[in-house]
């Protein structure tokens, strides 16, 4: 049996709405006709009153870069497969079994144009775009752009936009030379014209946070009021009722040990 | 990683759709969800609140806890009843319909509240 979309739409089947699409009982008479005479007109109508789940459930997917005629192309492939396979003898509603069917169709879709695998380089691309929109709008509007308009700009939607936003700021831990293995990805520099200082006084952080994790708790408090917090050995010694000089003495032990860990640079 | 309680309260308004979809996404990936399962938890998370739109709510408060390999999230509903609805019950039915797909439960807690279980590691045919 083929699954063509084509037989969906004969203009001998009618489109119901709301809730006649899938009455129960309708649905059951559908697939006797189908299941028990074979009967081909059934079966389509049976696909045509559920496309509108079919499109709801294609909806979904819209943020993918898909358009939503193709996905619901798909989905009705997945449609006609739940039809075929349902057996209603087991008493499960069809809508509850077709739809896992229908949305495993559209995402085996999205998996063999291998879309999982190329979310990182989907998003860095769209990352680029969105920074190369940004300045062309910022520079023809003489103002910020919306989030709407950059995803109008470069052909997105917005939660493809806010993704990509969020994405590139994880891009910026990854090292700055390179795109990792692969050697056509974009390097950070070139998307990136500055430094971003506070991201590194972040790496500094954790970087400090993982060599002191052993240290006793005084040691650990003296420090991050140093480094961390920017306070001076007084400032250090006030608050913690001790005298500058014992402050001076931890310090320079403290340090010590930290050099230690880090080794020669 | 110890169970963490997070709350948002949002205008029941589709506008507000997307903040919750973030919300569940970014969520998700603190229960090391893989891509495939964070989606499903964006797309239960906005599920549920259409559902809880669908209920007439002046706004929506949802509490997200998350531990080591679950998302679990409850939306408050409003007074109304979709299904004595037409147009009401077809949103609700769909919506349903999603989540019976993309969770590993849901359940509305007397008319009050609407509970998805998203779990991590567990294989959807979906």
């Amino acid at each position: 049996m083929t699954h063509s979309a084509a037989t969906v739409t004969s203009p001998r089947h009618r489109m119901p709405r709301g809730k006649n699409a899938w009455d129960k009982n309708i649905t059951r008479e559908l697939f006797r006709r189908y299941k028990e005479e074979g009967d081909e007109d059934a079966r389509n109508q049976l696909v045509v009153n559920h496309l509108n789940l079919v499109r709801y459930l294609a909806s979904k997917f819209l943020n993918r870069g898909e358009q939503l005629e193709d996905l619901v192309q798909v989905g009705t492939i997945g449609l006609i497969k739940a039809i075929d396979r349902f057996e209603p003898e087991r008493g499960l509603e069809f809508t509850t079994y077709a739809t896992p069917t229908i949305m495993g169709e559209i995402k085996r879709h999205f998996r063999d144009k291998g879309w999982s695998v190329r979310v990182p380089r989907r998003l860095q691309e769209l990352s680029t775009k969105v920074s190369q929109a940004t300045d062309e709008l910022t520079t023809e509007l003489h103002r910020s752009p919306s989030v709407a308009e950059i995803a109008e700009h470069v052909g997105a939607s917005v939660d493809e936009v806010l993704e990509a936003m969020e994405s590139s700021s994880a891009y910026t831990s990854v090292p700055l030379e390179g795109g990792g293995d692969d050697d056509e990805a974009p390097s950070i520099l070139d998307q990136y014209a500055t430094e971003d200082d506070d991201l590194n006084a972040s790496d500094d952080r954790m970087l400090l946070e993982a060599i002191i994790q052993d240290f006793s708790s005084r040691e650990k408090d003296i420090i991050r009021m140093r480094f961390e917090d920017g306070l001076t050995q007084a400032e250090i010694a006030d608050k913690l009722g001790i005298s500058q000089v014992q402050v001076s003495r931890l310090l320079r032990r403290t340090l010590a040990r930290i050099h230690d860990k880090i080794g020669p640079a | 990683m110890a169970d963490s309680v997070i709350r948002l309260s949002v205008p029941a308004e589709p506008s507000y759709a997307r903040s919750v979809r973030m919300m569940a996404a970014n969520l998700a990936v603190l229960c090391s969800m893989s891509v495939d399962e964070v989606e499903d938890a964006r797309m239960a998370a906005e599920e549920a609140f259409v559902y809880a739109c669908a209920t007439r709510p002046a706004s929506c408060d949802m509490t997200f806890c998350i531990t080591g390999d679950s998302l679990n999230m409850a939306f408050s509903l409003g007074d109304v009843v979709p299904t004595e609805d037409e147009a009401l019950a077809e949103q609700v039915g769909l919506a349903e319909l999603l989540l019976s797909a993309v969770s590993d439960s849901y359940e509305v807690v007397d008319r009050s509240e609407l509970r998805v279980t998203k779990l991590a590691g567990v294989v959807h045919d979906a």
